[in-house]
């Protein structure tokens, strides 16, 4: 868009010549006829005309300063947006903040004709080094971005392909549920066993002991480290004390993790251990055994077509390609850990949790956010966002931990590409300072 | 399967403050309860054992030295004789020392150097100090001394009871050994002990120690402990003595603990204690209403405590208690406050001027993870466009924790982040501590080379801290210095360093107190050994000095051939003599409001004892602060002289970006608020770098004459600028009571450096109505301060931009004062005269600058005034209408009045490099009359 400008300019064709101000803008920067000139944002304020750009703030907007930071006032409360506009003849025209005009830095990235260092001209114009690395720059992007397409092409039919395998599979299923369905003997269902009753008990019993004399011990480890955690001295390095306080910690911060579910998780994994009870062997006919059989043939048929409808179903981003990502599994050695990266599962970090994988980012599905992790100790639990970017394959470039606890991984894919236009290449193209 | 845990009730909580119980209290120390038994016993005495023998004076020719023996009586057959000394440093500072004779073969202290420690004041007291003469010595009575120095001073010393005065313009101002707590125990060994007792002394813990973590001291000496009381005569405060995390003005400690001084890792300290801290200043000033005040340099580096008795009519009485060494004393007496810092900074020196980028925004964290994370914090301070100037790296940089080595993996190019952060002025400082992981070159070389801290049976010391078994360096030795200068020697192969072209790089120097995690008290045995065969009980307050003394001597020849030589150091632990090659910070806050609140008396304190290059933690390290907190710390912080934000690695992330708005736009003010007053802030280092005066002034420095200002402690000046801050200290206040020192001067409202409607006349203290965005400011009448009201993104791009000035006029005849002190910010060529101090006067009939060039080699001054503000003009000079101002008599410019009351004049771009002048022309009287 801003490139249309200059075409713009070139039309209006004006005679301005006000340093720091847009061709499009020139226009604006023409004297009244009693040489005045009246400020763009507050026209009730008029000013000589040579009061434009003469380094001294008059006009509250700054649109008399637009070659100077004169109004780049340090009281303003928010940040500035005001900016001067840099020719770059031989690459692209750019626009630069004005604090950063004539402050001995010469900001190439965004004025590669070095022209924000007007006063000093202590930075020689660079625009055909800059355009040089621009022009390989594009020619990499554009060349990589080809390939990618390519995978990205694969992608989505390999994702096609599982969701056809997916259907054909349910297809299959609901057709052998049907089949076995009509041989049903309607007996089956009273499975009812009395005997098994006192031997249920035993069990339970045995086991609610059983588990009490674990919570009891647990118990009284649990009071042991946490007198050793609060009362160590943090000043004795001695590196099993501190270790095994760290472990303990996290540990501890584990079992709060899990407080939220617990009574459900557990209450359903008695009663599935009463159902076991329900269904084990007993003295039963064989004939009751076998309707059993089928009964059960049955709800696993039931049970699978549920699992992969349910797949079939699941969100994998708009044209669905993600589904084609389910398997891939990335682990890294990045900085003192290992990272393990199942893209719409989980993240690990050694063998602690980043995050699960939630939900894509509403605006950008090339954002992924994975929470509930597990929790850090005195803090939240650890979550974390992948970034893909555009990439022939599945490479992690960097991780950072930008707030405590809260991971940002950055990655390539091709499902990030897209056809590139201009504007995608100028905004990634990044000067390297250190060629110039 | 998973267990139900029933044990959810146990609910984790962490354990924070002060183990208080590692740490020695009086009564736990030996000397300490020896010294406090035998000054309570000794009141009761009838006659004293101390005596000075009238017949053994001796003066030196040119009477700069004064020799007396003093007798000390055990029994009616034996007497111990001590030497005393006195003499006079830079003409009227009395120095007094008293030493025992010891023989050179004492019993079972091994290779143990014999004699006393006396080198401490070798450490301290500058090159440059010099020996005055006694203008005359009265020895004509028997039973005591007269002595005349100086241009005011006199002092008597009378022989028994053994008692010292000290006489300003003939008044009274201070008695030494005025409660007889003189002591000083002489060597003994165990065997004969009891014949060298006095009846009323206790034998604590003489020759072993009973707290349990330090109970392997040997204590090769013995008893070997010194004590000796001062009363101030008639003043009532005294400051100074730090670090402690407490009051201003020193509390009485008669029913409670002494402060101590004795240099530790107090780990998770506590506000208002007087428990030991990181550093140790032996300077307490004492300060009075008749333009008077009295200083006390107590030239010992052992183990120290202080009583402070305020509970008589006379004055402050003081009891200092030091293990071991000589007795080494200095008294200053002044007209005021000031000019004790001067007289102390020219005993033990004055703070360096630093380079601008030093006075500039730190952002620090333990730890920024890696290269990458570093530049994104760098980059987003210029999204966020917040000023800021160096980044820190803590631990974590380093390959398990080996100092002078990168973890690759996270910091694989350092060379190239080091170039980056230069782009744009940009500095970095690293973390080099005192311990050596044992087991790599570093650690190797110092053993090979004899360089290690050796244990009481003289081998290498291998003791635990953050990686674990170390080693330690004796910095004692000069030849750490030399490895050190190698270490960071200049040099392409230097990767450590950057190569040889990296000059953004500075140091920072942690855990030098030391800090030992398996030692007593968190540091040394006190009979580990150190070069020149000195027990470390001797030096231990000074080690930590010693540390970064020999790195700032290894930065300065590493900066010496580069355009950017001025070298940054930053010292946890720290001496009197710091002052000279470091910067401190208060250590391991936490994020509390109470935390925020003592960092001013801490840092004020830090600048009344000659190191006011000092700051607290923004933001508070251990924990996580509200962003209220954060908020306010940030309004606090960017008025200590090093001004940096740090946190803890298991607190949460905390850059200004974090908190959102409105906090982050109110932290951006509070840094930009820090940079535009720049030129005020450089001026005012200046300023403490030839005159040490505080950095973070106390209320009474400028008006000692008002008792009310003695113990304000949150409000102070940002040094002598004129510039009043209040900063708003606690959660959800929606006013605050601000005292104003002087009831016949005018304060000029200038919260977060804007120009307002209020100034205050004539009253003691106002009510004033805060948001969270202000930071209450006044100006006080009579002042002038300069400013950069441009933002850039650090202090070096802000270089040629134009100044502002602000003009507050005075009460009684509407004029005002200041000064600007220019140079090139990064070099010492200002010591050749390449700077200039421009002075600024004003009053009814307008504003001249005049410039003072240093002498020698001329510095360009290259920037120009923009602008020029005086406030209340129209109240001020109400008699006329202003009709025009004239710049350098011929230049009529524009102007206007604000508020109906402020002048603002825009300057032609005035180059500041000539002297230029202001004029106002006002409406005569007669043309009004006409106009009628």
């Amino acid at each position: 868009m801003k490139y249309t400008l200059v075409v713009l300019a070139a039309i209006t064709g004006v005679c301005a010549n006000v340093i720091g101000a847009p061709p499009a803008d020139q226009h604006l920067y023409v004297p009244l006829e009693d040489g005045k000139w009246r400020c763009l944002g507050n026209p009730d304020v008029v000013i000589d005309y040579g009061q434009i750009n003469d380094d001294q703030c008059d006009c509250p907007d700054g649109s008399d300063e637009p070659g100077t930071n004169a109004c780049s006032r340090s009281g303003n409360g928010g940040t500035s947006a005001d900016l001067f506009y840099c020719h770059n003849e031989g690459h692209f025209p750019g626009f630069i903040e004005r604090f950063k005009l004539n402050d001995g830095v010469c900001d190439y990235d965004k004025c590669c004709d070095g022209s924000d260092e007007y006063k000093s001209g202590a930075c020689p114009n660079k625009c055909k080094e800059i355009h040089q690395q621009f022009v390989s720059f594009s020619k990499r992007l554009r060349r990589d971005s080809a390939v990618a397409l390519v995978q990205r092409d694969r992608l989505i039919k390999e994702a096609r392909a599982i969701r056809e395998k997916l259907e054909h599979k349910i297809d299959k299923l609901k057709h052998h549920q049907k089949v076995n369905g009509d041989g049903d003997n309607g007996e089956a269902k009273d499975t009812n066993d009395d005997n098994g009753d006192g031997v249920r008990d035993d069990v339970m019993n045995k086991i609610v002991r059983s588990v009490d004399a674990v919570e009891a011990k647990i118990a009284l480890l649990e009071s042991i480290m946490t007198k050793m955690m609060d009362n160590y001295n943090p000043n004795f390095n001695d590196g099993a004390v501190k270790e095994a306080i760290k472990d303990f910690q996290n540990y501890m911060s584990e079992q709060y993790n899990d407080d939220d579910d617990d009574d459900d998780e557990s209450s359903s994994q008695l009663s599935k251990l009463l159902q076991s009870l329900k269904l084990s062997p007993s003295s039963s006919s064989s004939k009751v055994n076998e309707a059993n059989e089928v009964n059960k043939q049955i709800k696993q048929y039931q049970t699978d077509i549920d699992i992969f409808t349910q797949e079939l179903n699941r969100y994998y981003g708009k044209d669905d390609i993600y589904r084609a990502l389910n398997d891939i599994k990335i682990s890294t050695d990045y900085g003192d850990y290992k990272y393990k990266i199942a893209l719409l599962d989980s993240i690990h970090q050694d063998k602690v949790l980043v995050g699960k994988f939630a939900n894509f980012d509403e605006h950008d599905e090339s954002i992924l956010y994975y929470t509930n992790g597990s929790k850090c100790w005195n803090g939240p639990h650890r979550s974390a966002r992948i970034i893909l970017v555009c990439g022939k394959t599945h490479e992690i470039i960097s991780i950072s931990e930008p707030e405590k606890c809260e991971y940002t991984i950055e990655m390539t894919s091709p499902i990030a590409c897209h056809e590139l236009t201009e504007e995608d290449i100028i905004n990634r193209f990044k000067v390297d300072f250190s060629q110039l | 399967m998973k267990v139900v845990v029933a044990f959810l009730a146990l609910y984790v909580t962490i354990a924070l403050g002060v183990k208080e119980e590692l740490f020695k209290k009086c009564h736990e120390n030996g000397f300490c309860h020896r010294n406090r038994h035998y000054g309570s016993h000794i009141l009761e005495a009838h006659d004293w054992p101390y005596r000075i023998n009238s017949t053994s004076l001796k003066t030196s020719a040119e009477t700069s030295h004064i020799w007396l023996e003093i007798l000390k009586t055990i029994s009616h057959d034996k007497e111990i004789v001590l030497d005393l000394q006195l003499s006079l440093l830079n003409d009227d500072n009395l120095r007094v020392q008293v030493n025992e004779r010891r023989s050179n073969d004492l019993k079972g202290v091994g290779s143990l150097t014999t004699h006393r420690f006396n080198g401490t004041g070798n450490w301290v007291l500058v090159d440059s100090v010099t020996e005055g003469k006694f203008k005359s010595i009265d020895a004509s009575l028997k039973e005591k001394l007269g002595l005349k120095y100086g241009k005011y001073h006199s002092a008597e010393l009378t022989y028994y009871p053994l008692t010292l005065k000290v006489y300003y313009k003939n008044q009274l101002q201070m008695t030494v050994n005025d409660k007889k707590f003189f002591n000083l125990e002489h060597y003994r060994t165990m065997e004969d002990n009891d014949m060298n007792m006095l009846p009323f002394e206790l034998d604590f813990d003489m020759f072993k120690d009973s707290f349990k973590d330090s109970s392997k001291d040997t204590i090769p000496f013995g008893p070997e402990s010194i004590g000796l009381d001062f009363t101030f005569n008639g003043y009532q405060h005294v400051y100074g003595i730090p670090e402690h995390a407490d009051s201003l003005s020193l509390r009485d400690t008669t029913n409670s603990e002494p402060y101590r001084l004795f240099n530790i890792d107090l780990f998770e300290y506590e506000v208002g204690s007087t428990m030991p801290m990181y550093g140790a200043i032996p300077f307490l000033l004492a300060v009075k209403p008749t333009k008077v005040a009295s200083g006390l340099f107590w030239l010992n580096s052992g183990d120290t405590f202080v009583d402070i008795d305020k509970t008589h009519l006379k004055g402050v009485s003081t009891h200092w208690m030091s293990e071991n060494g000589i007795i080494d004393f200095i008294i200053l007496v002044k007209e005021s406050p000031e000019a004790i810092n001067k007289a102390y900074g020219e005993l033990s020196g004055f703070t360096p001027l630093p380079q601008l980028f030093a006075l500039g925004y730190h952002q620090c964290r333990w730890n920024y993870n890696d290269q990458e994370d570093v530049l994104q914090v760098h980059e987003n301070m210029d999204k966020y466009q917040i000023p800021y100037d160096t980044i820190w790296l803590d631990i974590e940089y380093a390959d398990s924790k080996k100092y002078f080595t990168w973890n690759k993996k996270t910091f694989p190019d350092p060379r190239k982040m080091m170039l980056e952060l230069d782009r744009t002025g940009r500095n970095l400082v690293i973390i080099v501590d005192p311990h050596f992981k044992t087991g790599y070159f570093v650690s190797n070389e110092l053993m090979k080379q004899d360089l290690c801290v050796k244990d009481n049976e003289n081998k290498i010391l291998k003791a635990h801290c953050w990686p674990g078994e170390s080693v330690y360096i004796d910095s004692l030795n000069p030849k750490a210095t030399e490895y050190l200068t190698s270490k960071y020697q200049m040099s392409s192969k230097n990767t450590f360093m950057g190569g040889d072209d990296i000059t953004n790089v500075h140091l920072w120097n942690d855990m030098n107190e030391p800090s030992v995690f398996d030692g007593p008290e968190t540091t040394f045995f006190k009979d580990t050994i150190h070069y020149g065969r000195w027990e470390h009980r001797s030096i231990h307050n000074m080690y930590g000095m010693s540390y970064h003394n020999a790195t700032f001597h290894a930065l300065t020849n590493r900066l010496a051939q580069s355009s950017r030589n001025r070298p940054f150091v930053l010292t946890r632990s720290f001496f009197a003599g710091s002052q000279r090659t470091a910067a401190m910070w208060t250590g391991d806050n936490m994020s509390k409001w109470e935390y925020l609140k003592a960092s001013i008396p801490m840092n004020m304190n830090q600048g009344i004892a000659g190191m006011p290059f000092s700051g607290s933690d923004v933001g508070g390290f251990f924990g996580n602060p509200s962003k209220e907190l954060l908020t306010r710390w940030y309004q606090t912080g960017i008025w200590y002289a090093f001004f940096r934000a740090h946190a803890h690695i298991d607190s949460r992330r905390r850059e200004p970006w974090i908190a959102g708005e409105p906090y982050t736009s109110i932290i951006r003010n509070a840094i930009r608020l820090r940079y535009r007053l720049l030129p005020t802030i450089y001026t005012t280092m200046q300023r403490t770098s030839v005159e040490g005066v505080p950095f973070m002034r106390p209320l009474f420095y400028s008006y000692p004459g008002n008792l009310d200002t003695y113990e304000i402690e949150n409000e102070f000046y940002l040094g002598n600028s004129g510039l009043l801050i209040a900063p708003v200290l606690e959660e959800g206040v929606k006013e605050i009571i601000i005292v104003l020192p002087n009831v016949k001067e005018i304060y000029y409202d200038y919260t977060n450096g804007k120009m307002s409607l209020e100034s205050y006349y004539g009253k003691s203290q106002i009510i004033k109505q805060v948001t969270l965005e202000d930071i209450p400011m006044f100006l006080e009448g009579g002042s002038i301060i300069t400013e950069k009201q441009r933002y850039r993104r650090s202090s070096k791009l802000m270089i040629n931009d134009p100044y502002t000035l602000i003009i507050a006029p005075n009460h009684d005849q509407g004029k005002a004062s200041g000064q600007l002190y220019i140079d090139d910010y990064e070099t010492y060529d200002y010591q050749n005269g390449k700077s200039a101090m421009i002075e600024f006067e004003a009053s009814d009939k307008g504003i001249s600058s005049t410039l003072i060039r240093g002498e020698g080699e001329e510095f360009k001054v290259t920037n120009h005034v923009e602008k020029v503000i005086v406030l209340n003009f129209t109240k001020q000079y109400d008699a006329k209408p202003l009709k025009q101002v004239v710049v350098n008599k011929q230049q009529v410019v524009e102007f206007e009045i604000v508020h109906n009351n402020h002048l603002v004049i825009k300057m032609p771009n005035t180059p500041m490099s000539q002297n230029w002048t202001i004029e106002y022309e006002y409406v005569e009287s007669s043309s009004l009359h006409d106009e009628l």
